[in-house]
């Protein structure tokens, strides 16, 4: 649809703001013009704790609020004089509290029912050398646990963590970034990663793939939702969708439409929350990185990892559209092999330890 | 005659005052401290063949602490010490909901960033002869104890045995057990009337604030010697032994010392 134009006969058009324009908005002005492509439901004041969770694209979200002023809260710390790469590599700083990457709605769901005392978190644990593995966390930290004892005081600490960051938080920013997942078929309870990736074993009578459909993840993310706001009435959601693409598929489709057919199902899901929820907002970072404005400038060579001047151009329109003074993006050029081959991601992205498995030719 | 050189920083007042008593009774041992408070001795280098500081100011301390040294000459010495680093968790430091590889690595992160690897890398360039080292005592005993820990100290004592000192074939002499309370901190009544390092090689009377529970006290010293000689003859070749005689020690450091047998 283009701008009506002058002496057309009235339609519901012929109103609109330039912002519903695709030549206006998008054309016309290219990226740097790229303006109002979000506007809150709700207004988010700078002391107003917000919490963060979500795929690894949700790793650069919490630092990026710090950076700009607002209270990212950050309910489970290492001790204060800890160097920041090693309280990274111990998964601290990441999200609010160290869940590890929570990639479907199903998975949020389960972290909360446990949080929240509405089931027992399971006590199967991985066998690594002499440690053990956390199944629901399994690369949290560099080196396996050494004792159940240790492995479980730790998901204790955390699922209190885990709690207390909704209860006192104001705003909850949730990133959805997978429909594919694995659960054990006998118990029902859900694993990040498919085992046997990152760690444990691959039991094929034990461990089922369980894809969310629309419905599926739009009932969990629903359950999600009211569970927490039965803890914190007050809490707000911002939802988004993460731009990375899955880094490998068990579906038996091509990894691409894999990719696009999750991502579409997930942005229906925070699209139909959104609209349905007065509670619920959806921010657009999946768009601000893939749509065709952008030409997959944000992408670096892999054509999956988001670039840093990526992740700072999504908090960008963040900040402006709550009405903050966002730092300024220097936008990098259109996309090319060399431009893209220097940035690299910086997220803790478990999922990538699929590409481990694929077949060498 | 043992001639043991001392690297350090404020926490070597407390050897050197437990030094006094324990000269007296082996005349044949020599000691040189060679100390400057914090993180000053990283101004030490290694310069033709010596361990020598790149700055005055270091120069005139080290003379201060030693009696008149201004360098560290390797061949003046039959053992070293490194004694007093690795600074302990500080207010605000809490271990509750750790994993233990993360305390773990924390602590190693802590010592690595502290001069122990600076000096035992230089003196392993300078000499052969044994080089020992010992952290910062444990902080004296507070009430809410368990919000100042990380590691027990028999933990930190294997970690840094292992990940520190062994590459420079050097060993990590433990706090002595009669000093500790649970492994994690030091008896108070070493901590007290604790004497800072500017004072600890003059009359001076002056001590650290009550409020200090990093500093150790003269009495500390006396035990830490004691625990420790044994371990610096055993490195030592048959040749250079000291004279022992345990009884002229005080009564009540016979006692701590677990000596009550002997003396009876």
């Amino acid at each position: 649809m283009n701008h009506p134009a002058k002496g057309a006969a009235k339609t519901p058009y012929s109103t609109l703001p330039a912002h519903a324009f695709w030549r206006s908005a998008v054309a016309e002005g290219g990226l740097d013009r790229l303006s109002e492509i979000w506007r809150p439901k709700f207004t988010v004041a700078p002391t107003e704790p917000i919490a963060t969770f979500g795929s690894c694209f949700a790793q650069a979200i919490g630092p990026a609020l710090h950076r700009a002023g607002l209270t990212w809260q950050i309910c489970e710390k290492p001790p204060r004089t800890t160097p920041r790469d090693l309280a990274r590599a111990y998964g601290y700083g990441l999200f609010s509290a160290r869940t590890g990457n929570i990639y479907t709605p199903t998975l949020l769901l389960q972290w909360l029912e446990w949080a929240l005392e509405r089931r027992v978190p399971p006590t199967e644990v991985w066998i690594e050398g002499n440690g053990l593995r956390d199944p629901f966390r399994p690369r949290l930290e560099p080196a396996p646990f050494e004792t159940e004892k240790e492995l479980f005081k730790m998901r204790d600490v955390t699922l209190r963590a885990l709690r207390k960051s909704i209860t006192d938080a104001r705003v909850l920013v949730f990133t959805l970034g997978l429909t594919e997942r694995w659960i054990h078929a006998a118990r029902g309870y859900e694993y990040p990663l498919c085992p046997g990736t990152a760690a444990g074993q691959f039991d094929p009578t034990k461990h089922h793939a369980a894809p969310l459909d629309f419905n599926a993840a739009l009932r969990a993310m629903r359950k999600a939702l009211d569970l927490m706001r039965s803890l914190n009435p007050e809490l707000r959601f911002i939802l988004t969708v993460s731009p990375v693409p899955l880094s490998a598929t068990a579906s038996g489709a091509h990894v691409l439409t894999a990719t696009m057919g999750a991502k579409a199902v997930l942005r229906a899901v925070a699209g139909q929350l959104a609209e349905t929820r007065r509670d619920t907002d959806y921010f657009p970072s999946y768009e601000l990185i893939t749509s065709p404005v952008t030409a997959g400038r944000f992408f670096a060579t892999d054509h999956r990892s988001v670039t840093p001047a990526g992740v700072d151009f999504v908090m960008q329109h963040f900040f402006t559209g709550l009405g903050l003074d966002p730092v300024p993006v220097a936008l990098p050029p259109a996309p090319s092999r060399r431009n893209r081959a220097a940035a690299s991601q910086k997220e803790i992205c478990d999922e990538e330890i699929l590409s481990a498995f694929r077949p060498r030719r | 005659m043992i001639r043991v050189c001392i690297i350090g920083n404020s926490h070597v007042a407390a050897l050197k005052h437990g030094a006094e008593s324990l000269c007296k009774r082996h005349p044949d041992l020599q000691l040189g401290f060679f100390a400057a408070r914090s993180n000053k001795t990283g101004g030490l280098a290694v310069a033709d063949g010596v361990y020598r500081p790149t700055n005055d100011a270091l120069a005139d301390q080290l003379a201060l602490t030693s009696g008149g040294q201004r360098e560290i000459d390797p061949t003046d010495w039959d053992a070293f010490l490194i004694y007093g680093f690795g600074g302990r968790p500080q207010p605000g430091d809490f271990a509750k909901g750790l994993s233990r590889n993360f305390r773990r690595d924390l602590f190693a992160q802590r010592l690595s960033r502290s001069l122990l690897p600076q000096h035992l890398k230089a003196l392993r360039e300078l000499t052969d002869a044994p080089v020992f080292a010992a952290l910062a005592p444990l902080l004296a005993q507070i009430p809410d104890a368990r919000r100042n820990r990380l590691l027990h100290h028999r933990e930190e004592v294997a970690l840094v045995q292992s990940r520190f000192c062994d590459p420079y074939s050097a060993r990590l002499i433990s706090q002595p057990d009669a000093t500790t309370y649970k492994d994690l901190y030091t008896l108070p009544k070493f901590n007290t009337r604790s004497v800072p390092l500017e004072n600890a090689h003059a009359d001076a009377g002056s001590r650290h604030d009550d409020r200090d529970r990093q500093h150790m006290n003269s009495r500390y010293g006396v035990v830490w010697w004691e625990h420790f000689l044994p371990i610096l003859q055993a490195a030592l070749p048959q040749t250079k032994q000291l004279q022992s005689d345990k009884t002229a020690l005080p009564l009540s450091l016979r006692r701590v010392l677990g000596l009550q047998d002997q003396i009876g």
